[in-house]
């Protein structure tokens, strides 16, 4: 039976992401390490946080509307003339 | 920690500027669609409706776009952007304070927690393994027939972002969509590091729930 060190699987899905951003002590790095190479569970989990994120990179963006672009594109040009170039 | 990632990032920045002084439509285009999604979201922290958000986001650009000699590059130009922006955002917002406040970046500090729910983990006095997993995730199984990037997957997760509060809502879509570094979010956003960071857990958090909670047992492996 794989052995745990005392890192609770509850606490290293809250250290997730400070994990993740690469803030943690490197004591604190190890002991996630340690547990995650004898929990599947947590592998699993920080498995599912990056198809989150890459699943949420994928979804689409939020677009200014087609008349606030042509608009704002207009002002630019006219800026552009203005400056003499 | 090297800042390679910021030296590249001011070079790529000077020649968007040198383009857009030179008239080129195409760069400013190009930055326009870039950050539109981030300074929607912004807007929205502090303004009451999609409309006045727009409205904002507009009066910042024409700012970038009168200002534009004027950018000495001492800041990034990605800041400099945001901060106009949110600037203008906070007073367009207390200008149109409705009678309920509106949500703010002020009060999500604090301590994180709960991403998963209690009941998944064994007890605190659990005599083997005091709260570890009683029910571990299940592999989400990400393959051509039952594809995790499905347009229905997609539409899950976009509904799931749009349903988080709004300063959970910005942090995700900046980091994780649009690919800021953490420092540039605090940053722009005027918060500490520790703040990004739970807005960030938490959002991620909510997502993967929403996500476990949808995906099926056509997507276990």
């Amino acid at each position: 039976m794989p052995e745990h060190d005392d890192l609770a699987c509850q606490d290293l899905v809250e250290a997730v992401t400070c994990y993740l951003e690469g803030v943690l002590p490197p004591v604190e790095r190890s002991r996630i390490e340690a547990h995650l190479d004898g929990c599947p569970g947590c592998c699993t989990y920080i498995e599912q946080v990056h198809q989150t994120m890459q699943l949420v990179a994928r979804a689409a963006a939020m677009r200014l509307s087609a008349s606030t672009r042509e608009e704002l594109l207009r002002a630019f040009r006219v800026s552009r003339r203005a400056a003499g170039t | 920690m090297e800042d390679q990632p910021g030296k590249r990032a001011a070079a790529v920045e000077r020649v968007i500027v040198e383009r857009l002084r030179r008239g080129d439509e195409a760069a400013f285009v190009e930055l326009l669609d870039r950050h539109a999604a981030s300074m929607l979201r912004l807007a929205l922290v502090y303004c009451p409706s999609r409309a006045v958000a727009e409205e904002v986001v507009q009066d910042t650009w024409l700012v970038v776009i009168s200002d534009l000699e004027r950018f000495e590059g001492r800041s990034s130009l990605k800041g400099w952007i945001f901060g106009i922006l949110a600037n203008k955002a906070r007073r367009r917002g207390t200008r149109e304070r409705r009678t309920v406040p509106f949500a703010s970046l002020a009060g999500a500090e604090g301590v994180i927690g709960a991403s998963v729910d209690a009941d998944r983990f064994l007890p605190a006095d659990d005599e083997r393994e005091p709260r570890h997993w009683s029910t571990p995730p299940r592999r989400w199984h990400d393959s051509p027939e039952s594809s995790l990037a499905s347009a229905h997957r997609t539409h899950l997760v976009r509904e799931a972002v749009d349903r988080l509060e709004p300063a959970q809502r910005l942090v995700i879509t900046m980091r994780d969509l649009e690919g800021w570094q953490a420092r540039e979010v605090c940053d722009a956003l005027a918060i500490s590091e520790n703040h990004q960071r739970v807005l960030l857990h938490r959002a991620r958090a909510k997502v993967r729930a929403v996500l476990e909670r949808h995906v099926h047992e056509d997507l276990y492996a």
